[in-house]
């Protein structure tokens, strides 16, 4: 079994090493101390198993693993000890709280060697976690790949969201980027003082709002300081009153 | 404040309504009036007064007697008093003079009554200052507990919210883990972190809330932090340190410096792949102890949270402690964030 350490602390990775170094069956491919380097990793040398430090400088471990379409079997080692270990429990995804007992990591590694027997399951299952465990958290920054590049936009310097199908559109001032995600997932997790909801298609931020205007009979339109109008639903025009006080 | 009269008109009717019928019943019963006469002269008199006296509230309300001296107050009111009447009497008397008209008997009833009155008058003056004083205490009083409950809470959580930064679970457990791994590679090192982990935790968890210590001393439990970091982190930590020795003996707020330390290392160290250095100075400045703290970040690196959390505690300590702003002052510079203190020395 092949296996990637991606911890932004040299002293925790040589302790998962020196655990490791008792498992024959084990090798270690490589060993990554940012989000960036372990991403980059994982996509070229595929590993079967990765130990995935939590919080890491410039992408977390969680934004990382939203940015693999096939991730492999994951073992997060993390201080954390919040909400999230629920989480981690209900998917079957081994956690280990650091600091670790040997006792305690080589469950993991066996619970790890069952699951890459089933691999195509626990994909499924990894995503759908990381969905979870993002969702239950207030969006600070976005993170989206296009192409082999990686970007990291802050949601304050969203303009608006657009529903594309099963994707939405994220504009920027930078441009306009495509990641698969939910509007409902928005609407929920972004500071909704910020951001509203105005139409079935559409979430602006109101500091870009320069005006509200009538449009045809009965309904009315934003026009942002980009100069692009948006259409206003019924419903978004009474969040939008709501939140500018108007 | 309002008027408390007008917010209860009812009860203010109703109590006049009560003067009044007793008036009426003593000017026929014992002034042998004519009960139209009674009825006329107890309406007119009752009437002007229940209208002047809603004004009462207002020398109430600006004579503060917590400002005023006593006699001050006492004088501003028999003055109040003596003209309120006077004016009230002269009133009543040229209307009941209309109503009344040639009514001999009336005239005379009138003349023997005035001192009375004026008496009465001089009484109701009193009795409804003196409900406008116990409205105005009470309501005072009452303000004055939610207050102190709503000051009560804020200093709880202050204190809790700075309880938790100093005893910052992630960093704890994260030296627990370094401090782990050191047990198998080089149980020395182990054993030196593990000290200097406890040495930091005590002074923390002992500390006094808003009691001042030497600088000598909460520099070297910040340094003991920082040391800790520094085997986690390595290479990627660099700390500096510029401090003239006659700062050593002036009093700084205990953990005051390790929130700031901690700042430059969250943003600077934790989300930095290069090196970042933390330069530390302090000197003394007319009557004051500066400390600055230096860090350099990646400026492209879009934080996730927390930002300011640390800062902020800070600088409410400060303004809690020496009762003055702008003791703390923060700028970025490039990509080069800087905090400075200034704290006051007796």
């Amino acid at each position: 079994m092949k296996t990637i350490i991606i911890d932004d602390e040299q002293l925790a990775r040589e302790l998962i090493k020196n655990y490791l170094s008792e498992y024959s069956s084990i090798e270690v491919m490589h060993e990554c101390s940012d989000g960036f380097q372990g991403l980059k990793a994982i996509q070229e040398l595929k590993p079967d198993l990765v130990f995935l430090d939590v919080q890491m400088p410039k992408l977390t471990g969680f934004e990382m693993l939203e940015l693999l379409e096939n991730p492999p079997v994951i073992i997060f080692t993390t201080a954390y000890n919040e909400y999230a270990i629920k989480a981690f429990e209900m998917n079957a995804v081994d956690y280990l709280l650091k600091p670790f007992s040997r006792e305690r990591f080589s469950k993991a590694i066996e619970k790890a060697k069952e699951k890459t027997g089933a691999k195509e399951n626990n994909s499924a299952h990894v995503k759908e976690f990381v969905q979870k465990l993002v969702s239950e958290e207030r969006t600070e920054r976005i993170v989206v790949k296009t192409g082999t590049k990686i970007h990291v936009i802050p949601v304050d310097t969203l303009h608006y969201i657009e529903a594309q199908d099963d994707y939405v559109m994220l504009y920027t001032k930078e441009g306009k980027f495509l990641k698969q995600q939910t509007m409902k997932h928005y609407e929920a997790t972004l500071d909704n003082k910020t951001f509203v909801r105005i139409h079935r298609s559409y979430i602006v931020n109101v500091h870009e709002v320069m005006r509200i205007e009538p449009y045809e009979k009965d309904s009315y339109q934003v026009v942002l300081k980009s100069g692009v109008k948006l259409p206003v639903s019924r419903s978004g025009y009474a969040l939008l009153k709501r939140e500018l006080e108007f | 404040m309002r008027n408390p009269f007008l917010k209860n008109i009812i009860f203010y009717i109703a109590a006049w309504s009560t003067v009044a019928v007793v008036d009426i019943v003593i000017l026929s019963r014992y002034y042998n009036l004519s009960l139209s006469l009674a009825i006329a002269d107890s309406l007119v008199y009752n009437l002007l007064y229940a209208n002047i006296a809603m004004n009462f509230w207002y020398p109430v309300k600006y004579l503060n007697l917590e400002k005023q001296k006593p006699f001050v107050v006492l004088m501003v009111h028999v003055i109040a008093a003596l003209i309120v009447i006077s004016l009230w009497l002269i009133a009543g008397n040229f209307i009941m003079n209309w109503i009344a008209e040639e009514n001999e008997a009336y005239k005379t009833f009138a003349l023997s009554a005035f001192l009375g009155r004026a008496v009465s008058g001089m009484l109701y003056y009193f009795i409804i200052v003196l409900i406008y004083y116990l409205y105005i205490y009470y309501f005072s009083f009452r303000e004055k507990l939610t207050r102190e409950a709503d000051l009560r809470t804020l200093v709880k959580e202050t204190e809790l919210s700075l309880l938790r930064s100093q005893l910052n679970p992630h960093f704890i457990f994260n030296s627990l883990n370094s401090i782990s791994s050191l047990t198998i590679t080089n149980p020395a090192k182990a054993q030196d972190m593990l000290v200097k982990l406890s040495s930091y935790l005590r002074f923390a968890l002992e500390h006094n809330k808003n009691s001042l210590i030497s600088f000598e001393k909460e520099l070297e439990n910040s340094l003991l932090y920082l040391e800790i970091e520094k085997v986690r982190f390595g290479e990627k930590l660099i700390f500096e340190k510029e401090i003239s020795t006659e700062t050593m003996y002036m009093q700084v707020p205990n953990m005051i410096l390790q929130p700031l330390l901690e700042n430059a290392i969250k943003h600077g160290v934790y989300e930095s792949q290069e090196p970042v250095v933390i330069h530390l100075s302090a000197s003394k400045e007319n009557n004051f102890l500066c400390i600055h703290i230096s860090n350099n970040f990646e400026k492209y690196v879009v934080s996730k949270k927390g930002r300011g959390i640390g800062l902020r505690n800070v600088q409410e300590r400060l303004l809690l402690i020496y009762n003055k702003k702008d003791l703390m002052k923060t700028t970025v510079n490039g990509s080069v964030f800087e905090v400075e203190l200034f704290i006051p020395q007796q």
